[in-house]
């Protein structure tokens, strides 16, 4: 994804797989491309991909900022730009 | 929250494409930035962006000063090629070779991500290797018959590109002046004509162009040249207008600014939103393809999305009568 919502890891599966939790979405990503990534980490992910872990406190920031975006948002989800 | 997606709509009837649509979702920004401080937008445009946030940041930066009447601040010229480098090989490495039914290297992506931490002259030995051994490309941009370039150009039937293209950055001023409508995003595009000529003809001329701007970024890092930024400024009504380089094109940020310096406007225009608001550089490549079938085409089909290089999953919703 180009935008940078974080996810929050709730499993480790095997050396290089983890559960994530995407706003309330869990799938399945890869952490071939992180290190030491543990359970209640926040890592930014991209197609399938971890990407960073992000410092705590800035994925918290992030997270406001884009429960503030979900609200200007028509019922609350994505609008769509153009068409 | 979903943060965004393209859909590609094809309809295939009577043994040919009758319809061939593009719709891009993703959330809408600027309103959450207009009413801020400038301070604040300053601080948080960053954090909305994953694969392009440093590029982002200095856009925003940039016209945030310009509209305050203030100098910009220096850009990160090293982490902002690092950024525009990671781009191009994680396509080189991943997507490409996976699209193409080669062996993709994972590994070696994560060992030069693993480095981009390190002093320069360790990111700079790891990216020379990775060229060297991986791609098969020597700093002189020669493309050695071994590499995973050579194997992926040979796929798709592509000669490398003998120059970087897409680097250009529009002037500001003139683009402003001829931008006469204030409609937001994408809706009016003066560079029409820049845009078509960085738009690739076909999914092998997009791969060249894609190994010669990775080669054209390390260069530039090894060197230290300055990162591309462009801005104009208005003072008088407060406004900045700042254009920055991203792997995927140019990148502009405008802002107006009120006189207690919170933001009244904010507009972005970014490379995917301008290569998909329609689908006409996707039917351009399949229109010079042969006749083809439903399924080789709807592969092609797959190869011209990448091709376009969105920054942000696709999905593609194929229909047959």
């Amino acid at each position: 994804m180009c935008l940078a919502l974080p996810a929050r890891v709730v499993e480790r599966r095997g050396a290089d797989t983890a559960l994530v939790d995407l706003a309330g979405v869990q799938k399945e990503i890869s952490l071939a491309l992180v290190d030491d990534v543990a359970v209640g980490d926040y890592v930014i992910v991209h197609v399938g991909y971890a990407l960073n872990r992000l410092d705590p406190e800035e994925a918290e920031k992030t997270l406001a900022l884009f429960a503030e975006l979900a609200t200007l948002a028509p019922n609350g989800s994505d609008h769509e730009i153009h068409r | 929250m979903n943060t965004g997606k393209l859909h590609v709509s094809a309809h295939w009837r009577a043994g040919c494409l009758a319809r061939l649509e593009t719709r891009l979702d993703r959330p809408q920004l600027a309103p959450l930035l207009e009413g801020q401080s400038a301070a604040q937008v300053g601080l948080c445009v960053p954090l909305f962006y994953s694969l392009c946030r440093h590029a982002q940041g200095l856009a925003a930066g940039a016209a945030l000063a310009a509209a305050a009447g203030r100098p910009a601040p220096p850009p990160a010229h090293s982490v902002l090629w690092q950024e525009t480098l990671h781009e191009h090989l994680w396509r080189l490495l991943l997507d490409w070779p996976a699209a193409l039914d080669l062996a993709a290297a994972p590994d070696a992506c994560a060992a030069w991500r693993k480095q981009r931490t390190a002093p320069t002259p360790a990111l700079l030995s790891a990216t020379a290797a990775l060229f060297d051994t991986v791609l098969g490309v020597t700093p002189s941009g020669q493309v050695r018959p071994a590499g995973l370039a050579a194997r992926c150009l040979a796929a798709l039937g592509s000669a490398p590109a003998l120059a970087p293209v897409g680097l250009d950055l529009p002037d500001p001023e003139a683009w402003l002046a001829r931008q006469a409508d204030a409609s937001p995003m994408v809706a009016a595009d003066p560079l029409a004509e820049l845009d078509a000529i960085a738009t690739p003809a076909s999914p092998g001329v997009a791969y060249a162009r894609q190994l010669a701007n990775a080669h054209a970024a390390w260069q530039a890092l090894a060197a230290g040249h300055p990162y591309p930024l462009r801005l104009a400024a208005w003072p008088h009504t407060r406004r900045g207008l700042a254009f920055t380089h991203t792997a995927r094109g140019w990148l502009a940020h405008e802002v107006v600014l009120t006189p207690a310096a919170r933001v009244s406007r904010y507009r972005i225009w970014a490379p995917t939103d301008r290569r998909f608001a329609s689908a006409a550089g996707l039917a351009r490549q399949l229109a010079a393809l042969p006749a083809l079938d439903a399924a080789t085409l709807r592969r092609q089909l797959e190869l011209a999305i990448l091709a376009l290089d969105p920054c942000l999953p696709w999905q593609i919703d194929w229909t047959e009568d």
